[in-house]
């Protein structure tokens, strides 16, 4: 080996150890912080968990789970880059050991394997190299308003390009190079081989250049290793594993339950990031910064200050300011909260984000803290998991720390505080007495279960349908299609009580807990093993929370009960609706449920309906903005929610507006009165057009 | 800075009340009782006293052994300790007012802080009263109070119609909540924990050395007439003629 050969070995030997040593010293880093997070099991069911992984991280099929415009086209170039640097990674493999051992090659393949590995780092590097286009042309010309335009974005896309032409260059140089093993599969290579013979390409570049443009290649490549665990790349490294860790619990908020009989806890939710679980944690580095999330949100979509995005990215940055001061602690040793970087901010800073927010809408400001207007902003309507390609878990995040504000420290909006103390002495957010509860089935016939204990099904009215006007019209009528169909029901009447729904979303776990319980040992004090609910909220509390207090029962929706009856015959809509009727998807049926088909369905079956899709529906559908307590909050900033929504459906020129929710009710109510629609436009629930048609 | 509050057990003003048959109380069964909603603004203001000038809030409620329900939730509100006076025998007005000012004596607070009226009973009066037995300054119906930095003095607002009374009393001083003086939090989960652990004193009336001598009685309770349903009239006239002759309002 001559010494110029040994000493750019040693050179590059040199270049890679600080390179891997850096990019393993940030990375083990990371993982540390990660692993301050409190335990969780995430590592049941591993065969479909490496299933889900392959599946959406490996074949990517999480980037088209609406494979519509800018995310199909977006799902396409990430699916080249992807693919393109699993299979150029072989070729780095290559590069790199090439510069260590001089002369190294995979040509030991043999052939046909090696002639195939050409062709596989030419054709890829052109199809990344045209995804780099594809890529400027979405920042340049569509502008998407959910991206970051960091510079550090633009630095990436430099880098990929840059390492794209090295290497292209090289393989012109070295397919003209008799001396080179790639001289012998030029004609594997698609797209450099074409080059060379397009251009007349006969001679290789001038050592000293091809040693120039080799070690660029090199120092990109290891420079942009270490840019990974500092960027947005860090996805590369978080996202995989995320997919792996995904929430398979088969209820899309994985809430975790508060023990409040332990010893020695004074604090309650989170107010620190290591108080999250370690796959909350991981929710920060998995973050591809995509923004669909946000692009989703309706609260974002309504000009508030809450962003998905920014909370997922603030809690991990919150996770990197206070991460180095926390694992250099002794064991027991606690951190003082003037040495730490709050997660929590105040109103004040709030207040700011709202301003800044206002004097550009497009603004996406990452820091370190979130405030509490972010953080009572969310509906939980879970547009944001629904998208997020990654499968974070923004709600959670969300309602953790709800908690903290709520249960340690009672700040809340004071409206909440009313509502809560409302609910705390009446069972139902109203406040109304909670020996009005059956008021509003006076003269219909409705039986108690006490009255008749062998019920084939508990109808569960919920708070609204029990004391709110308009939807006790809505109770009353699914009595009528119940009692039609001569289904043998009953009610709880007076032992019914708020489901908790709402206050567990508000992050009122304590008083959420004693209402699960109460519902739980009524339940079993009556034997009821079917339930079915008008109000959505209800059924995903009562189906997917009281598990976890041991009630298990079979859980219907209205409209899935209704869409049977009608299917099995057992009530007959034979009076014709000669109107176009457009449907609101309530987030808890559809996203959180999947029940998108029944409600439609039922609707469908009374004659002559029309039914008109909104631009946004099914699991794409826009929140009316009463979810995660939001019914009982004051809407103060932005626009309001409930108009934007209801303008949507508007557009589709309606007769009737179809609900299946009472909050979606009483928010599109309110919107068609605010726009002054309400003589030629009705809110309806399914019910009531069920009913009408019977 | 010691202030005083006091709170009255009620029954939830939501509650559908019935009669006892002698027609003399309600029945107290299955009713839910919660703090005098006032008592709650009361306790509220003085807390946001504490935390702003600091010092101590007591808290004081008369009746049989159930009210420490209601003495426990105002600790939990943040309150600092409770004083129970237990009497299970009927009392007016001014017998609570006796027994507060027994109560005040004893503990000599800055400021003594009442709903401005039991949500019951609506009687409104022990406040004057209590101001009237201990020769205190006072000022009814607070919207807004503020306290002098020296802690000489209180500033209290109340609404009158069309417009502010803002008065100045000197301490110590009775002041009495209205509505919209403040919304009362709702208990952290550490202090509902706390509660537990906060002293209450059970003192009675004698050895308070007050005298429960009733100048008011109730007599009799009645329910409101049940509301008749309403009718439709067809016309103008129709209507003008009922009330010219039905209801002889023309």
């Amino acid at each position: 080996m001559s010494t110029t050969l040994a000493v750019n070995a040693i050179l590059v030997a040199l270049a890679m150890a600080a390179s891997f040593g850096y990019f393993f010293y940030k990375v083990i880093t990371l993982a540390r912080f990660v692993l301050l997070g409190k335990p969780e099991n995430r590592f049941d069911r591993i065969g479909t968990r490496l299933w889900r992984m392959i599946r959406n991280a490996i074949f990517q099929l999480a980037n088209f789970k609406r494979p519509k415009g800018d995310i199909l086209y977006a799902g396409i170039m990430h699916f080249m880059i992807f693919w393109g640097f699993m299979i150029l990674l072989a070729g780095e493999i290559e590069i790199l050991a090439g510069g260590l051992v001089p002369g190294f090659t995979f040509k030991f393949l043999g052939y046909p394997l090696y002639n195939i590995f050409i062709f596989s780092q030419d054709f890829m590097a052109t199809a990344v190299l045209m995804a780099i286009v594809m890529s400027l042309a979405r920042r340049f010309v569509e502008h998407p308003a959910k991206l970051n335009y960091h510079f550090g974005s633009y630095l990436i896309l430099g880098l990929i390009t840059g390492l794209m032409l090295t290497l292209f260059a090289m393989n012109v140089s070295n397919g003209v190079n008799p001396e080179e093993p790639v001289h012998g599969a030029v004609n594997w290579m698609l797209f450099a081989g074409s080059y060379i013979r397009l251009f007349h390409v006969t001679r290789p570049i001038p050592h000293v250049a091809y040693e120039a443009i080799w070690w660029s290649h090199v120092l990109m490549l290891l420079f942009f290793l270490d840019f990974i665990p500092n960027s947005k790349h860090l996805h590369l490294l978080g996202a995989i594993p995320n997919n792996f860790f995904v929430n398979l619990s088969g209820k899309s908020m994985q809430l975790q339950s508060i023990h409040f009989e332990a010893e020695g806890v004074e604090t309650f939710g989170v107010s620190k990031f290591e108080e999250f679980t370690w796959k909350q944690l991981l929710d920060g580095p998995a973050c591809t910064e995509c923004g669909r999330c946000t692009a989703d949100c309706p609260a974002w979509n309504t000009g508030k200050s809450l962003s998905p995005r920014e909370i997922i990215l603030n809690i991990k940055e919150n996770m990197k300011a206070n991460g180095p001061k926390l694992v250099r602690l002794k064991h027991d040793e606690k951190l003082p909260d003037d040495q730490r970087v709050a997660l929590l901010a105040d109103e004040a800073e709030g207040e700011k984000r709202l301003a800044a927010r206002k004097e550009d809408p497009m603004a996406h400001g990452t820091s370190t803290s979130l405030s509490p207007q972010e953080l009572w902003a969310c509906t939980t309507c879970g547009a944001c998991q629904q998208i997020c390609p990654v499968y974070n878990e923004h709600i959670r995040a969300i309602v953790d720390m709800r908690r903290y504000l709520v249960m340690t420290e009672s700040k809340m909006p004071q409206e909440l505080s009313a509502t809560f103390r409302n609910n705390d002495t009446n069972g139902n957010p109203w406040g109304l007495g909670s020996d009005a509860r059956l008021d509003w089935a006076e003269g219909l016939g409705v039986k108690t279960i006490q009255e008749l204990p062998d019920a084939e099904i508990l109808y569960w009215v919920g708070c609204a349908g029990a004391y709110d006007d308009r939807n006790k019209k809505i109770a009353t009528a699914f009595v009528k299609i119940l009692q039609a169909a001569g289904v043998r029901f009953a009610v709880l009447g007076q032992e019914e009580t708020c489901c908790g729904d709402w206050v567990r979303r508000a992050g009122n776990e304590y008083a959420f807990q004693a209402l699960a319980k109460q519902n739980v040992e009524t339940f079993k004090k009556y034997n009821i093993k079917r339930i079915v609910t008008v109000c959505p909220h209800g059924y995903y509390t009562i189906k997917h929370d009281y598990p976890e207090f041991g009630g298990n029962y079979e859980v219907f929706h209205h409209s899935q009960f209704i869409n049977q009856l009608i299917h099995e015959g057992r009530i007959k809509l034979t009076k014709p609706l000669a109107k176009t009727v457009t449907y609101h998807d309530s987030c808890y049926l559809g996203r959180h449920n999947n029940i998108y088909n029944e409600p439609r369905n039922a609707l469908a079956s009374v004659p002559q309906v029309q039914l008109k899709e909104m631009n946004r529906s099914f699991d794409n559908s826009f929140c009316c903005g009463a979810g995660g307590a939001r019914m009982w909050l004051e809407e103060k900033e932005g626009d309001r929610i409930n108009r934007v929504r209801t303008a949507e459906a508007l557009a589709c020129s309606p007769d009737v507006i179809a609900t299946a929710c009472p909050f979606c009710m009483t928010m599109i109510d309110d919107g068609v009165k605010d726009k002054g629609a309400e003589d030629n436009v009705k809110v309806l629930d399914i019910a009531e057009v069920v009913q009408r048609a019977m | 800075m010691k202030i005083l509050v006091t709170i009255k057990r009620v029954s939830d003003p939501e509650a559908k009340l019935k009669i006892r048959p002698d027609g003399t109380g309600i029945q107290t069964e299955g009713v839910k009782f919660v703090v005098n909603p006032f008592d709650e603004i009361a306790v509220e203001e003085a807390l946001r006293i504490k935390e702003k000038h600091t010092g101590e809030v007591v808290v004081v409620s008369i009746g049989d052994k159930v009210v420490t329900e209601q003495i426990r939730a105002a600790l939990a509100m943040g309150v600092d300790r409770g004083i129970f006076v237990n009497y299970t025998g009927s009392y007016d007005s001014y017998d609570v007012a006796g027994i507060l000012a027994k109560v005040v004596e004893q503990e000599q607070p800055d400021i003594i802080i009442l709903g401005k009226q039991a949500v019951d009973d609506d009687m409104g009066q022990a406040g004057f009263m209590l101001a009237e037995m201990l020769g205190y300054p006072q000022a009814a119906f607070a919207s807004k109070v503020e306290i002098s930095d020296d802690k000489k003095t209180a500033k209290v607002t109340r609404e009158i119609d069309g417009g502010l009374e803002t008065k100045e009393v000197g301490l110590p001083c009775i002041i009495t909540a209205d509505l919209r003086l403040n919304t009362p939090r709702y208990a952290s989960l550490p202090n509902i924990m706390k509660a537990k652990q906060k002293p209450v004193k059970e003192v009675t009336v004698d050895a308070l050395g007050a005298v429960v001598k009733p100048h008011v009685t109730i007599k009799k309770l009645t329910e409101p007439p049940k509301r008749k349903g309403g009718v439709k009239v067809e016309s103008v006239q129709d209507l003008v003629g009922k009330l010219k002759n039905e209801a002889k309002v023309l």
